[in-house]
C-alpha cells in the first residue's frame, strides 16, 4: 500500500492514496475511491486523465512543494508534503485576520464560537465543496471575533467566514 | 501594386497584415525589437530587422529608425497595424517624405481628426450630432458657466487623446478647477498638447461605432456597425457585430453619419466612426480613429471582405471592390480579447513564459495570435496575446460557439482575462443584449467560479504524480505480461525529465 498523501487546494486539505492493483490504479480523495488512468501524450508534461470514464486533459509542472496543474481553463496549484508548518512559520501581520472561503461550498460545521480563544492551525469550521469535506484552519492564533455563517449556509470562494483578533 | 511592404508593429496585427499581404503576392518586412527576436511575426515575414531595444519609444516608436530599415529593405509601402505609429500623422507624413506609400489616411486628415476638438467643431458643421460640450477652456471661469449649462456630471478631455485615454470624469463644480488643471499638465505631459474640453457624461450610453472605408476616388462604403461596450478602464473587451441596439432605421443614420464624417475630413482609407448611443437612440459622435481597430474582424466576417487587402489595395490606388449596395450581411460575429492579466487578483498585469498553449479552432471560430510555447509576455507592451472571435447566423449562436471556442482555449504560465470572458457571456444580461459601458460595475461581481468536477481531477492528477516520482515511473502489465518498450520510454521521458524548467509564474489565488 502507497503512503498516504496530504494535498491542499485553494486552503482546503484532502488525505489521497493511489493503489496500483493488477486492475489498474486507484486513488482515494478523502473517502471516495476512483480508477483512474494517466497517460502521457508524448508531449512533455500533457496527459489524457480517466477518472472513472470521465476524461479530462492534464498540463503539469512540478514546482516546489507541489504541482501547478492545467485542467479545463484554469490552472490548479496543489500543494503536496509537510507545508503545514511552513505555513504556520511565516510571518502573520498584527490586528485583525479573516478567513476567507477558498473555495465555494457549503458550510457543513462550525467548530468555534464568538469569544473563543483558537490556536494556529485549529480547525475552525467545515465547508464541503465537491462531494467531500474541507477542514479550514486559523492561520494564527487569536480570539474569534466574528462568526459571518452558520452550518447550512452556502459560501461562494473569497467569502469572508471567521474573524480572529 | 506594392511589391515589398513593412509592418511596423509586432504580435497577431504584424501577422494579420503580413497575411493579406501574402495572399496579395506582396514581400513582407518585419521589424522586431530584442524581446522580440524569436517571435510569430519574424518568423513568418520574408524579411526581419531589429530596430532596437525592448522599449517602445527606442523600436516600435522609432520612427527614423524605422525609415532606415524601410529604406534599406527597399519597401514600397508601410502598414502601421494599430497602437503605436499608427495615428501619428508625423509618421505618416515622413513615409511620404521618403517616397513610401503609408497605409492609412493623410497626414492632413490625421491630424485634422487627431484633435478631437476641431473634429467635434467638423461634424457638428456637417449635421452630425454631437455630444453636448465646449470647445477648447481657456479660462476656468468660463468652464464653470459651461459645466453647470451643461450639467454635471461632466468629461474634461484632452483634445489629444483617443481610445480611452486623457479622460476624467468630474462630478461637481468644487472638483472642476482641479480637474482641468491636472488635464491640461497630463494632457502636455503625455501627448505633447495641452489643450483640454468638455464634454456631457452620458449615462447609460452604449459604445457604437461605424467601419467606414473610401477610396481616392469618391467611393466611401460603410460597413456596418459594431457594438463595443463592454469596457474596463475605458478598454474594450468584446466586441459585436452588428449591435443588439440598432434596428435598420438607426443603422441607416449611424451610416450617413460616418459616411458624411468621411466625407467632410476627406478620408481615405480605412476609418472608425465611434459614437455613444442613449437609451432613447439618440447618438452623439464621439471621435474618428484614423486606423485599422482591434476588433476589425468582427466586421470582416459579418460583411465577408478583407479589410486589411482593402486597405492595400486602396492605398495603391486602385477603386473599393464593393459599392454599398452589393455588400452582403450575414449573421453575427464576437470577438473577446485575450489579455494577460489576472482577473482572480484584481486584473493586474501577468507576466511571464508562456510553456503551454492551444489555441480554440473548429466551426465558425477564427484566432488571431501570436502566441507559442516560449513566448514571453512582456512588460514592455500591450498585454493583448489573441483575439478570438466567433460567427453564427444568429447572435445566440455566436456567444455558444465563443463560449466554447473559450473553453478550449489553455494558455498556461500566464493568466489571462478568460474567466472574466466565460463570466460575462454566461450572464442572462449579455445575452439579452442589454448592454453598457457600465455593465462590468452593474452586473458582474468578483467572483470566478471553478468546476469541483476540475478541481478533483487536479487532485488525483497531483496524486498520482507525485505517487510516482515518488516511487519509479509505474508502467502497468500489458495484457501479456510485457510492456512495450516505446511506452515505458514514453513514461520515463515524460515523469522522469523534463522538469528542468521551473520558475514559472505560479498563479496567486
Amino acid at each position: 500500500m502507497a503512503p498516504k498523501l496530504t494535498l491542499r487546494l485553494d486552503g482546503a486539505e484532502t488525505a489521497a492514496e493511489v493503489h496500483d492493483g493488477p486492475d489498474g490504479t486507484r486513488v482515494r480523495l478523502g473517502d471516495r475511491w476512483f480508477t483512474v488512468e494517466l497517460e502521457p501524450t508524448g508531449r512533455p508534461d500533457l496527459y489524457s486523465l480517466l477518472i472513472d470514464g470521465r476524461s479530462f486533459e492534464v498540463f503539469a509542472r512540478r514546482r516546489a512543494g507541489g504541482w501547478d496543474i492545467l485542467i479545463g481553463n484554469r490552472v490548479f496549484s496543489v500543494d503536496t508534503g509537510a507545508a503545514r508548518a511552513g505555513r504556520a512559520a511565516a510571518p502573520v501581520p498584527e490586528g485583525l485576520w479573516v478567513l476567507h472561503s477558498p473555495l465555494a461550498g457549503i458550510v457543513v460545521e462550525v467548530r468555534v464560537t464568538p469569544g473563543e480563544e483558537v490556536c494556529a492551525g485549529q480547525v475552525l469550521l467545515v465547508v464541503e465543496s465537491m462531494k467531500m469535506n474541507n477542514e479550514l484552519t486559523a492561520a494564527r492564533a487569536g480570539r474569534v471575533t466574528r462568526v459571518a455563517v452558520r452550518p447550512g449556509d452556502r459560501v461562494e470562494r473569497g467569502a469572508p467566514l471567521i474573524q480572529i483578533e | 501594386m506594392f511589391r515589398k511592404l513593412l509592418v511596423a508593429n509586432r504580435g497577431e496585427i504584424a501577422i494579420r497584415v503580413m497575411r493579406a499581404c501574402r495572399e496579395l503576392g506582396i514581400a513582407t518586412v518585419a521589424v522586431y525589437s530584442d524581446v522580440d527576436r524569436r517571435s510569430m511575426h519574424v518568423r513568418y515575414a520574408d524579411e526581419a530587422y531589429r530596430i532596437g531595444p525592448p522599449p517602445a519609444a527606442e523600436s516600435y516608436l522609432n520612427i527614423a529608425r524605422i525609415l532606415e530599415v524601410a529604406r534599406r529593405a527597399g519597401v514600397d509601402a508601410i502598414h502601421p497595424g494599430y497602437g503605436f505609429l499608427a495615428e501619428n500623422a508625423d509618421f505618416a507624413q515622413a513615409c511620404r517624405d521618403a517616397g513610401i506609400t503609408f497605409v492609412g489616411p493623410s497626414p492632413r486628415a490625421m491630424r485634422l481628426l487627431g484633435d478631437k476638438i476641431a473634429a467635434r467643431r467638423l461634424m457638428r458643421s456637417a449635421g452630425i450630432p454631437v455630444a453636448p460640450g465646449t470647445d477648447a477652456i481657456t479660462d476656468p471661469e468660463e468652464a464653470v458657466r459651461a459645466a453647470r449649462a451643461i450639467g454635471y456630471p461632466v468629461l474634461v478631455k484632452a483634445a489629444a487623446g483617443g481610445g480611452g485615454r486623457g479622460i476624467r470624469r468630474v462630478d461637481s463644480e468644487d472638483a472642476l478647477r482641479g480637474a482641468l488643471a491636472a488635464a491640461t499638465s497630463e494632457a502636455t505631459a503625455g501627448f505633447g498638447h495641452g489643450a483640454v474640453y468638455l464634454e456631457k457624461y452620458l449615462h447609460p450610453v452604449r459604445h457604437i461605432e461605424v467601419q467606414i472605408i473610401a477610396d481616392r476616388h469618391g467611393n466611401v462604403v460603410s460597413l456596418g456597425e459594431r457594438e463595443c461596450s463592454i469596457q474596463r478602464r475605458h478598454q474594450k473587451l468584446i466586441e459585436e457585430c452588428p449591435s443588439p441596439a440598432v434596428d435598420d432605421r438607426l443603422r441607416d443614420r449611424l451610416n450617413w453619419a460616418a459616411i458624411t464624417a468621411a466625407r467632410v475630413a476627406e478620408y481615405e482609407n480605412a476609418g472608425t466612426v465611434e459614437f455613444l448611443l442613449d437609451a432613447a437612440g439618440n447618438f452623439y459622435f464621439v471621435e474618428m480613429n484614423t486606423r485599422l481597430q482591434v476588433e476589425h474582424p468582427v466586421t470582416e466576417i459579418v460583411a465577408g471582405v478583407d479589410m486589411v487587402a482593402e486597405q492595400i489595395l486602396v492605398a495603391a490606388g486602385a477603386p473599393l471592390s464593393y459599392t454599398q449596395e452589393n455588400l452582403p450581411r450575414r449573421g453575427w460575429a464576437i470577438e473577446c480579447r485575450i489579455v494577460a492579466e489576472d482577473p482572480r487578483a484584481g486584473f493586474v498585469p501577468s507576466v511571464g513564459e508562456v510553456v503551454f498553449a492551444r489555441e480554440p479552432a473548429g466551426p465558425g471560430v477564427r484566432v488571431e495570435s501570436a502566441l507559442y510555447e516560449g513566448f514571453e509576455v512582456s512588460m514592455f507592451y500591450d498585454a493583448l496575446v489573441a483575439k478570438v472571435t466567433a460567427w453564427g447566423r444568429d447572435r445566440a449562436e455566436a456567444i455558444r460557439r465563443m463560449r466554447r471556442a473559450l473553453s478550449e482555449f489553455k494558455i498556461v504560465g500566464v493568466e489571462t482575462n478568460i474567466p472574466f470572458h466565460q463570466k460575462v457571456l454566461e450572464s442572462e444580461a449579455f445575452q439579452r443584449g442589454h448592454l453598457s459601458t457600465h455593465f462590468i460595475q452593474d452586473h458582474l461581481d468578483g467572483e470566478f467560479a471553478t468546476d469541483p468536477a476540475d478541481a478533483e481531477a487536479a487532485l488525483v492528477a497531483a496524486a498520482l504524480l507525485t505517487h510516482r516520482q515518488g516511487t519509479r515511473p509505474h508502467v502497468a502489465p500489458a495484457a501479456n505480461g510485457r510492456v512495450p518498450a516505446w511506452k515505458t520510454a514514453a513514461r520515463e521521458l515524460a515523469l522522469g525529465g523534463g522538469w528542468g524548467r521551473m520558475g514559472w509564474r505560479r498563479s496567486s489565488r
